[in-house]
């Protein structure tokens, strides 16, 4: 009862510092903007890729370099990068055993 | 560890029938079951009590997906490799959507804010009244401009991704469509806003310099 009493009082309360997540969210957008170019690789263009590029990564090749767009892409796509790094810690797991 | 095939044994005995299939099934069964674990660690800690249970039912939907799409390998890495891009895809998209639906009740019940973005920090510290009127300014030129440039689908999906910071594929969920068409959206999405800023004589860099 006490809990469903404070959630409804959460709702109801005011919210917080909403110019300052107004800001927030208007930096956040403009970082994005700011990073946006004519020609980026979709995830699924990435998904297709990524084990070819994780695997030069691991043998010390110059992947930002060969593959720049996957890198870019990378930068842009939190899904796609914790997926690269998913399958960077697999492939480093996978030379221990 | 059983990986002793090369990427053209694998695909003969996953493509053959019976036994050698069979085999080769359980071998990519229990490779995935050591591998899993280590590549998906970070997001789920192995202490969770649902781990092992989360581990077998990615591994079993992997293998499911191996088999229906062996005919697009394209040989451009290890197999194995291949294989363990489909369970990390397949695994992380399951603890984005389940983090996100529990982050998102938990800061309801405490009452908090949605998740504070990086840039909040330097954004809320306490400017001049000068700086704050800058701020505002901006702020009210590019929601207007996002409403006037996207369209109600765009508009929705930006705010939802790149606003509020949703994951794609729970956004993809919502919306009725997928991770890749959605990115692209939001590419075109991002393009239009940028050129309108640009042929409002503004740009993204100069418009952040008000929040330093």
């Amino acid at each position: 009862m006490k809990r469903l009493f404070e959630k409804i009082m959460n709702w109801i309360r005011p919210k917080k510092n909403l110019s300052a997540n107004s800001s927030a969210m208007t930096v956040q957008l403009l970082q994005t903007l700011a990073m946006t170019k004519e020609e980026e690789y979709s995830c699924d263009d990435v998904h297709n890729l990524i084990d070819e590029y994780v695997e030069m990564k691991r043998r010390g090749e110059d992947v930002e370099k060969l593959m720049p767009l996957v890198k870019y892409h990378l930068d842009m796509c939190r899904g796609c990068f914790d997926e690269y790094e998913a399958l960077l810690a697999a492939l480093e797991f996978e030379e221990t055993i | 560890m059983q990986n002793q095939r090369d990427n053209e044994t694998w695909l003969k005995d996953l493509s053959a029938e019976g036994t050698q299939k069979e085999a080769a099934v359980e071998d990519l069964h229990q490779i995935l079951l050591r591998i899993l674990p280590a590549a998906l660690s970070r997001w789920l800690p192995d202490s969770s009590s649902h781990f092992e249970t989360f581990i077998e039912d990615t591994a079993q939907e992997t293998l499911l997906r191996v088999l229906d799409k062996l005919d697009t390998f394209q040989g451009r890495s290890k197999f194995t490799t291949w294989v363990y891009k489909i369970g990390v895809n397949i695994g992380l998209g399951e603890l984005r959507l389940k983090k996100w639906k529990e982050t998102s009740l938990d800061k309801l019940e405490e009452g908090k804010e949605a998740d504070e973005m990086p840039s909040e920090r330097f954004a809320a510290e306490d400017p001049s009244p000068e700086t704050q009127l800058e701020r505002k300014n901006v702020i009210s030129m590019v929601q207007r401009i996002m409403k006037e440039e996207l369209t109600p689908r765009q508009y929705k999906v930006m705010m939802a991704v790149a606003v509020e910071g949703k994951p794609l594929n729970l956004v993809a969920e919502e919306v009725g469509s997928n991770r890749n068409a959605l990115y692209k959206l939001m590419h075109d999405a991002r393009l239009r806003l940028k050129q309108r800023l640009e042929r409002e004589g503004a740009s993204p860099i100069e418009l952040l310099a008000v929040f330093k």
